[in-house]
């Protein structure tokens, strides 16, 4: 072939039509500025010294007579020194197939492969032989048939490598049923291999080249390949060198999910040799943020490890049936717990307030160990949950509270006595108790206890057979201090102090984390019995649903891929035909359909890489392949250049240099003065500024439509709860008794109005299953006569309000109608029932000095209808009263009151503000005094404490004096 | 481009912004003058009014009946002609002698050839409308010192407010045609010593010029001319290539490879016909005004007042 040749020759023709453009272009002179000109007689008479270009200087001509020549020649698409031509397999007309491996190890040097594929087919194209082309492996391919040139191009253009191993049964097979068919049946193979080969591989080419004409090329090693290995210093890399060829990657980088850089190490030690293992001398921290390790410059999928979070930390949740410990979250027991579980394990609090729902959605992340910190009583659905997780190894830690004593639930490792034991109190003749040194059988064992440690308080197990064994650590009085018991295949155990300081200061040792360390240590770090650790997303929100928990123990689960790596190594979204990934089977191996890369929701993270294992990795080179009989083919790298792009470019810069001079011989560019510069530089500016504002104003016009299109009824109601503070009351169901209740809300509200600064709007009915409650300060719960049911969920939502700061005045209406300490009506079998399932503070009728009773009006009882009822409020805590304090408010606002005196009944007004009921027994002075009731309750929760300080201001003045 | 900078601005020069061959079709843009005569009367009569406001107090022109002499009463002379209240201050009568005078006579000639057209986007006003409104302000103060005004070619000049429309009437008449040039009209109807104020742009040919001025030689008369420049004319801002058109079919474009090498020697060339025109003026005892359309009309005028005073009084 000649140094030069055209791929479209014909286009030459067009160098034929230069002359006429000659022509035309010496024709056509460059138009002039023009203007009328009065004095045209006077310029007349000036010589034509300086002479007008008439016609276009021969230069310029020439120089555009080029531009035109190279635009024709850079048509006709000329290629300097075409490469010399292929010696395909078989004779000119049979039918040639090329087979691509496409597989990890082809990702190397795929550029190359693609060149070398388009070179054959062009060959292919020359001979005017029929070429198909077939790339294993390879998703959804469709069987090639012979076909011409460009169709075979269009098949190239779809072939990617892929990051798998190559299944060579796979492809013999395939290969062999793709020859049988009567198209490919006469046909020459052209094998384009990818460099790497196992033992089966002579026999498959032997069978293929038994009577057809075969070629192949070999293919480039691809270079170093890498594998995950985890340590005590984190996650590391290890390198296999296939071929000890010098690689070209220098560099391994380590990233975080993010794909933020972490660490960057080189891979070659100071003696230039390729290091086998690569770790990252990196803080805890940052070291368990690694979500991928890769060599720099990454030629293939093999050359990156994924890491996920399936290290040796344990999650722990960590819930709280405390929500007012809000009020001062560093005093609080969850908090000594978080900051002890820290060092040892990944430690979630969900804040939702609604304990069933927090331990359900703990089960489901994954927890292996969960601690209950102020937990009292446990809604029975939970406590099977809870038995279940346990079973599977899950871990357990409870911690001792006030209400613990008197808990339904089963959830204690030995029965509980109904009170606690305080030491070293004032009416105790105890000294606070140390620990016991740890018994050898205890999870303990082997820690030192310091001396210091004293324990004031604790909930007492009744004595029992089982205690000693189940006791972790005693005291030395030999009382249990920590009790456990094993729980299939986890463990429930027991602290019987509180987690924070109030009961003894063994929160605040270094004790106290390293027993929860070995406590975590004891969960597993695979729950059995299903794959519920990396539960998918999909199953994830179907088992939202109530029948949840027995679908996880049956069945595989499958895990959807959420990243997937290509096989040039880069991670992104998963392809097409890439599947949810099947736990079932341990260790799951990197298919087409599962590409390696990270599978599962966002918690729950699993990876897979490119190789679990060393892989097995023969090298085929050239010579390899001649030594076992086959013809090789050599192809060389395609020195042919193109010249079409250069012939363009260089026509563009010819024609720019015409639009130059051009500009030049009109003088415009000599008009160009800066004031020009800044007009146009200020034209575009304000344009900019316009399109700038245009798309911001757009934004917004959208975002109020999008507003605006959202609010209806429901939220409407919303809107108006939350934007003024009102009370609400619940719906009964019963019509009579909430037409009473919507009465008596109204009138207190009115009379609040009338007299205090808080003015709450009109009261709303409520369904507390249905409505949201978090906008009521306070919500009035007449109880029924009729049967209530109590639902779990029920019981969550108010546990949950309650906790948040709500407060919830139940009145059983009927303090009539005891007639005898053996009678309960059947409003208080209904509140018991309620409340029986509520985590609720222990509870005591108004003390004297409680801050109720001074919060508005100073008032000793808290009538309505009837007079007699004590008002029950959340118990104050105990052994702080001090005499010269007049008030005592405790912290924050009692979650709960309890009365039987009906205030709504004596609170309600007709609307020309007359009382509609009369009190029992019908005095004016007892619906005065209601409503001072009701006030100082509105008052208090309102305001809390304050007014138990606003009353310690004289003994404040008095020392301020002093 | 087809653009000048003048003056930061970026408008197209142009015979009002038209195309050379529009500017020859009469009755089209630039208005023809019919249309444009209203605005341009009233504006020759602001501009006339102002000027004899100006006038007042400084120097009386003295075209009025200007008293000469007293002269005692001779018997020749009719009792009527006593001035009674000199006479009553002596002994003897006075007669009120006034000077012997008849009414001036002035001619306008406007020249309406396509290239009095021309506005550069600098002027004013087309330097035709500045010759005619020149010539009406002229006309309105002349007929207010009782002066004779009137066309060239046209009516027996007249005195007063009549003289003024009829003048207005005939420069409409002669309102450039379609052959673009301006026929000068025939001077055989000047008088000696009479006045002839030729208003035009002087950029005909030479040879024109030259049968002008000896027409105007032979007849005696005193002319007086305006030459009215278009602020392009003299300053020939333009660069680049460029071509000019004319502004009649008589003549052909010429091109300019580099417009701003032509500045020099055709602004020099301009200069040379101005210092011919005054030359010429000088030698003759004329004047030579020029008039500029960027510029107030005003100056002008009153220097065009001053020298018709001044050959008045010769």
């Amino acid at each position: 072939m000649s140094a030069l040749s055209f791929l479209a020759p014909a286009a030459l023709l067009g160098l034929l039509a230069l002359p006429a453009l000659w022509w035309l272009l010496r024709a056509t002179p460059p138009q002039p500025s023009s203007t009328p000109f009065p004095p045209l007689q006077l310029l007349a008479q000036l010589t034509d010294d300086d002479v007008t270009p008439v016609r276009t200087p021969w230069w310029l001509l020439a120089l555009r007579l080029l531009l035109l020549a190279l635009i024709v020649l850079a048509f006709a698409g000329p290629i300097w020194r075409a490469s010399e031509a292929l010696t395909l397999p078989g004779e000119s007309e049979q039918p040639l197939l090329i087979v691509m491996e496409s597989d990890w190890a082809s990702a190397a040097t795929w550029d190359a492969r693609r060149a070398q594929a388009e070179r054959l087919i062009d060959a292919a194209s020359l001979q005017n032989r029929p070429v198909g082309l077939v790339a294993y492996p390879q998703p959804n391919q469709a069987l090639p048939l012979p076909g011409d040139r460009s169709e075979a191009l269009a098949v190239l253009e779809t072939l990617d490598p892929h990051p798998v191993e190559q299944d060579f049964t796979a492809l013999r097979e395939d290969l062999t049923a793709l020859l049988q068919n009567s198209a490919w049946s006469n046909s020459a193979l052209v094998v384009l291999t990818s460099g790497l080969a196992n033992e089966v591989d002579n026999t498959l080419w032997a069978t293929l080249t038994e009577n057809r004409p075969v070629s192949f090329v070999a293919g480039d090693p691809p270079g170093l390949v890498t594998l995950l290995d985890g340590g005590r210093d984190g996650p590391a890399m290890r390198l296999i060198s296939i071929d000890n060829m010098t690689s070209t990657a220098t560099t391994a980088t380590a990233y975080d999910s993010a794909g933020r850089s972490l660490a960057t190490v080189p891979i070659r030690d100071d003696q230039g040799t390729v290091k086998e293992r690569i770790a990252f001398d990196l803080p805890l921290d940052v070291r368990n943020d690694i979500a991928r390790i890769a060599l720099l410059p990454t030629r293939h999928a093999g050359q990156v490890v994924l890491v996920d979070d399936r290290a040796e930390r344990r999650r722990v949740g960590v819930v709280s049936g405390e929500g007012r410990d809000e009020a001062q979250p560093l005093l609080s027991g969850t908090t000594f717990v978080e900051r002890a579980l820290e060092p040892t394990a990944d430690v979630v609090t969900p804040r939702s307030g609604e304990v069933a729902r927090e331990i359900e959605d703990l089960i489901e992340s994954g927890a292996n160990v969960i601690v209950l910190v102020n937990v009292a009583s446990l809604v029975p659905s939970t406590v099977e949950r809870l038995d279940n997780w346990m079973e599977r190894g899950g871990v357990l830690i409870r911690f001792a509270s006030a209400g613990l004593t008197q808990s339904t639930d089963a959830l204690t490792p030995v029965p509980l006595r109904a009170v606690d034991r305080q030491l070293g109190g004032t009416l105790t003749w105890d000294e606070p108790k140390a620990i016991a040194p740890f018994s050898l059988q205890s999870p303990f064992s082997g820690l030192s206890i310091p001396q210091d440690i004293r324990i004031e308080r604790q909930v007492l197990s009744e004595p029992g057979a089982l205690l000693a064994e189940r006791t972790y650590a005693e005291l030395t009085d030999a009382t249990p201090l920590v009790t456990g018991e094993d729980r299939g295949q986890g463990y429930l155990i027991l602290f019987h102090i509180t987690p924070e300081t109030s009961w003894s200061n063994l929160p605040l040792s270094g004790l106290f984390v390293d027993m929860l360390g070995r406590l975590v240590n004891l969960s597993a770090v695979h729950l059995t019995g299903s794959a519920q650790t990396f539960a998918p997303q999909a199953q994830a929100s179907a088992q939202a649903s109530a029948e949840r928990g027995q679908e996880v123990q049956t069945g595989t689960s499958t895990l959807s891929p959420r990243s997937t790596l290509n096989a040039f190594g880069v991670l992104g979204a998963p392809p097409g035909h890439a599947e949810g990934l099947q736990l079932s089977s341990g260790i799951t191996a990197v298919t087409l359909e599962n590409p390696p890369g990270f599978y599962g929701a966002m918690d729950t993270v699993q990876a897979t890489n490119m190789f679990a294992e060393p892989p097995v990795l023969n090298l085929v080179r050239a010579e390899d392949l001649q030594a076992s009989g086959l013809r090789t083919l050599t192809i060389g790298p395609d020195e042919a250049r193109a010249l079409r792009p250069g012939l363009i470019t260089l026509a563009v810069v010819l024609a720019l240099a015409d639009a130059i001079i051009v500009l030049v011989m009109s003088g415009a560019l000599s008009n160009i003065k800066p004031a020009r510069f800044r007009r146009s530089a200020k034209i575009v500016a304000s344009s900019l500024t316009l399109l700038f504002a245009g798309g911001l104003s757009m934004m917004l016009i959208g975002e109020a439509l999008a507003q605006s299109a959202s609010p209806s009824g429901e939220s409407e109601r919303l809107i108006a709860a939350a934007s003024t503070t009102r009370f609400a009351y619940v719906r009964t169901g019963d019509s009579e008794l909430d037409q009473r209740t919507a009465q008596g809300m109204a009138g207190l509200s009115l009379i609040l109005n009338q007299r205090t600064a808080f003015e709450p709007a009109e009261p709303f009915a409520i369904d507390p299953l249905v409505d949201e409650l978090a906008f009521y300060p306070l919500i009035y719960w007449p109880m029924p006569s009729l049967a209530m049911t109590v639902s779990d969920a029920l019981v969550a939502r108010v546990d949950a309000y309650m906790n948040n700061g709500g407060t919830i005045l139940f009145d059983t209406r009927d303090e009539a109608n005891i007639f005898g300490t053996q009678s309960v009506s059947p409003q208080t079998q209904n509140l018991r029932a309620l409340l029986n399932a509520l985590d609720i503070p222990p509870l005591e009728p108004v003390p004297d000095d409680h801050v109720l009773t001074k919060a508005f009006y100073l008032i000793d009882s808290f009538p309505g209808r009837y007079a007699s009822g004590p008002l029950w409020v959340e118990a104050l805590p105990q052994g702080q009263t001090i005499a010269d304090r007049p008030a005592r408010g405790g912290d924050g606002v009692s979650p709960i009151m309890i009365t039987g005196n009906d205030f709504a009944s004596a609170w309600a007004l007709s609307a020309d503000g007359r009382p509609l009921y009369s009190t029992v027994p019908a005095d004016p002075l007892q619906r005065e005094f209601a409503f001072r009731s009701g006030i100082n309750i509105a008052m208090y929760i309102m305001t809390g404490n304050y007014k138990a300080d606003q009353v310690h201001i004289p003994a404040l003045l008095e020392r301020l004096v002093q | 481009m087809i653009e000048w900078l003048g003056r930061g601005r970026s408008k197209p020069l142009g015979v009002q912004d038209l195309a050379p061959l529009d500017a020859l079709e009469l009755g089209t843009r630039p208005r023809a003058l019919a249309s444009a005569m209203p605005d341009l009367m009233v504006e020759a009569k602001n501009l006339a009014a102002s000027l004899i406001a100006g006038l007042h107090g400084r120097k009386r022109a003295g075209l009025g009946h200007s008293f000469w002499q007293f002269r005692q009463y001779g018997a020749s002379d009719a009792s009527s002609r006593i001035d009674w209240r000199r006479s009553a201050r002596g002994e003897t009568l006075f007669v009120r002698e006034m000077e012997w005078e008849s009414a001036h006579t002035v001619r306008f000639s406007v020249d309406m050839s396509s290239s009095m057209r021309f506005a550069s986007p600098d002027a004013r006003e087309p330097k035709r409308d500045r010759g005619v409104i020149m010539a009406l302000a002229l006309a309105a103060m002349l007929t207010k010192g009782g002066e004779r005004v009137g066309m060239i070619g046209g009516e027996r000049p007249k005195t007063g407010e009549a003289a003024l429309s009829i003048m207005a009437q005939e420069l409409m008449r002669r309102d450039t045609d379609k052959s673009g040039k301006h026929r000068w009209a025939d001077m055989t109807a000047v008088k000696p010593r009479e006045d002839v104020i030729i208003l035009s742009d002087f950029l005909f040919g030479e040879a024109e010029r030259t049968k002008l001025f000896g027409q105007l030689v032979s007849r005696g008369a005193r002319a007086h001319f305006i030459q009215i420049i278009d602020p392009v004319e003299e300053a020939f801002p333009f660069k680049g290539r460029m071509r000019f058109d004319p502004l009649s079919r008589h003549d052909s474009a010429i091109l300019s490879g580099r417009a701003e090498n032509w500045r020099e020697p055709y602004q020099e060339l301009f200069q040379g016909l101005k210092d011919r025109m005054r030359r010429i003026a000088r030698s003759h005892g004329w004047s030579h005004t020029i008039s500029h359309t960027d510029r107030p009309a005003a100056t002008p005028l009153l220097s065009v007042h001053e020298a018709l005073s001044r050959s008045k009084e010769r």
